[in-house]
């Protein structure tokens, strides 16, 4: 908005004052941060105790974890305090126009919707395993994955054409692959498993939403990249125009999850609950997709990918199949647990991983 | 799977000897199910629950101690785990084959699996004694996993209550080998505390318990 009210004003007004310095993305992704770490900081304590007063607590699931019946009673549905503030910033920050933009913030919408509908369904029935169900939850997410799919296939489309169904891997400058048959189931499943991955991480205070900051700091920088004609054409990635203005939005991402970090750090005031988590993981996806890093991702998101494999894996293969566990406990964070280590120590651990995989993906920008 | 933690909560004693049979079953699982990491037909959930309920029942034959030294070897670490549970909870009753679990134990103690070796070692006080258990628990005073570590001190707690320790001056020298840090702790909500106190205390008021 102040980016619009900016471009509305005369030209002779708008350079010769220090309003010019909207034009640069650098400046309006701090303001964005900025912007975004106020006010989940200012947000955040006044939703806890209305939050409280409501009685929508944490309805705990036995996961025989033995730190998981402390959290108990903890307020949850913080994601919602997370995506406003995002939401806000980016009204405030971004040009509105902005197709890629759209695109994001929708997504942030759609999936926190759902994800607040699971929280509010769990809080009616005061029960941890009675949310929507896992059909429900994945035909809405697959809805979305169709709609995007459609998006990018037609006119509307952000991507420029030439782009639409190529799929690019790390160290290689060429597409592994552009074609219009592999590459919309490869995208629906990418969507969906990421969408979820996130939510099955968030399990310990804190444990999600750091490694998102990474994930999305990194892909701020491929946005960054990407948009820029001179950066695009030196590191020799597709210019997708226009893809730049995601580096604000990924700003006010990591701004809200850092102003949000502040209360949801061990031991936590607030949970993000699945309207956070699934917001967060469809974002993520979504970026991933727009920004042409869906390989990317197996690297960068390699702790997410973790945590999904282990659990469906040890769900669907080891309960439901072979009848034993697979691994120890699952998902990972909690295998880590069950070994004997402090929630406290698990969580930097991962957090440790999060960030040696983001700099190593960060390094395949060069390694081409 | 559900049958059999039934039988163990109704106290169904006439089916022990059919828990036995399902935990010593060794026919192997299909060729897809083992590749994938499966064993036995009776698959690695039935053994564990099948060893629970035989705790729950409490009864003691020598069939079903011949099943608990086969689980004791158990390849899924789990039934190894709970096998050495029940024998810490039929320990008293445990007559002919009490040396072979304690032999298993005493192995399973210095097995890769943290949660059987933890479990062994809690189990080795309740069905140990003298000098044999103290020194396979204090061998234990240095070991990689605190958990282990943990459960060789809770050993040893039951063995000196049971008044089984032999010299209790040389256990006394002996445990100060064991390394006490932890990379877990248990936390205290000071609040919750206080709050769980006062619920039992007007609880103890009203006169019926929560």
């Amino acid at each position: 908005m102040i980016h619009l009210l900016d471009s509305l004003l005369p030209a002779h007004f708008h350079s010769g004052t220090y309003l010019r310095l909207l034009d640069y993305l650098s400046v309006r992704a701090i303001a964005a941060a900025m912007t975004a770490i106020l006010l989940t900081l200012a947000a955040t304590p006044r939703f806890i105790w209305y939050i409280q007063r409501r009685g929508l607590v944490d309805q705990c699931r036995d996961t025989g974890v033995p730190s998981a019946s402390d959290k108990a009673g903890t307020p949850v549905m913080g994601g919602v305090v997370l995506f406003a503030s995002v939401l806000v910033s980016c009204l405030l920050w971004c040009q509105l126009s902005n197709r890629y933009l759209l695109v994001l913030l929708f997504a942030m919408v759609w999936f926190g919707g759902i994800g607040l509908w699971d929280d509010v369904t769990k809080w009616r029935a005061r029960s941890g395993n009675h949310g929507i169900s896992e059909r429900q939850k994945l035909v809405l997410q697959g809805l979305f994955a169709a709609a995007l799919l459609g998006v990018l296939a037609t006119r509307l489309s952000p991507l420029p054409a030439r782009d639409a169904v190529t799929l690019y891997v790390p160290f290689l400058k060429a597409p592994l692959v552009a074609s219009a048959w592999l590459y919309p189931p490869v995208v629906f499943a990418f969507v969906m498993l990421v969408g979820n991955a996130v939510n099955i991480t968030d399990g310990l205070d804190g444990l999600a939403i750091v490694p998102s900051v990474f994930v999305v700091g990194v892909l701020g920088m491929f946005a960054y990249i990407m948009g820029n004609a001179i950066w695009a054409h030196y590191l020799f990635y597709p210019l997708l125009p226009g893809a730049g203005e995601l580096i604000v939005a990924c700003a006010a991402f990591t701004g809200a999850s850092i102003g949000f970090l502040w209360f949801n750090a061990y031991p936590a005031q607030i949970f993000m609950g699945d309207a956070g988590s699934l917001a967060i993981g469809g974002t993520i996806a979504t970026l991933s997709v727009l920004l042409k890093q869906e390989a990317l991702f197996i690297l960068l998101g390699g702790l997410f990918i973790a945590e999904a494999f282990t659990s469906q894996f040890q769900e669907k293969v080891g309960v439901r199949w072979l009848g034993r566990r697979i691994f120890a406990r699952a998902p990972l964070h909690h295998s880590m647990q069950h070994r004997g280590l402090a929630e406290t120590k698990v969580v930097v651990r991962l957090w440790i991983v999060a960030g040696i995989l983001a700099l190593l993906s960060i390094a395949t920008i060069k390694l081409r | 799977n559900l049958g059999v933690k039934l039988l163990g909560l109704l106290q169904s004693r006439e089916h022990a000897p059919a828990l036995a049979r399902m935990i010593v079953d060794r026919t192997p699982a299909g060729l897809i199910a083992r590749c994938l990491g499966g064993d036995f037909r009776q698959v690695g959930f039935i053994r564990r629950n099948a060893l629970t309920a035989l705790a729950r029942l409490g009864a003691v034959s020598e069939e079903i101690e011949q099943a608990l030294v086969v689980a004791l070897a158990d390849p899924y670490y789990e039934a190894r785990a709970e096998a050495a549970r029940t024998a810490a909870t039929l320990a008293e009753s445990l007559a002919t084959r009490r040396a072979e679990v304690l032999d298993a134990l005493e192995r399973c103690t210095r097995g890769k699996s943290i949660e059987v070796a933890a479990a062994a070692a809690e189990a080795l006080g309740a069905v140990g004694e003298g000098e044999r258990a103290v020194h396979a628990l204090v061998g234990l005073a240095e070991a990689r996993f605190w958990k282990v570590r943990a459960a060789a001190l809770v050993g040893l707690l039951r063995l000196v209550q049971r008044h089984k320790c032999g010299d209790v001056a040389a256990v006394e020298r002996a445990i100060r080998r064991f390394v006490l840090t932890s990379t877990d702790f248990q936390p205290q909500f000071q609040i919750k505390r206080t709050y769980g106190l006062l619920l039992a205390a007007i609880d103890a008021e009203k006169g019926s318990p929560r």
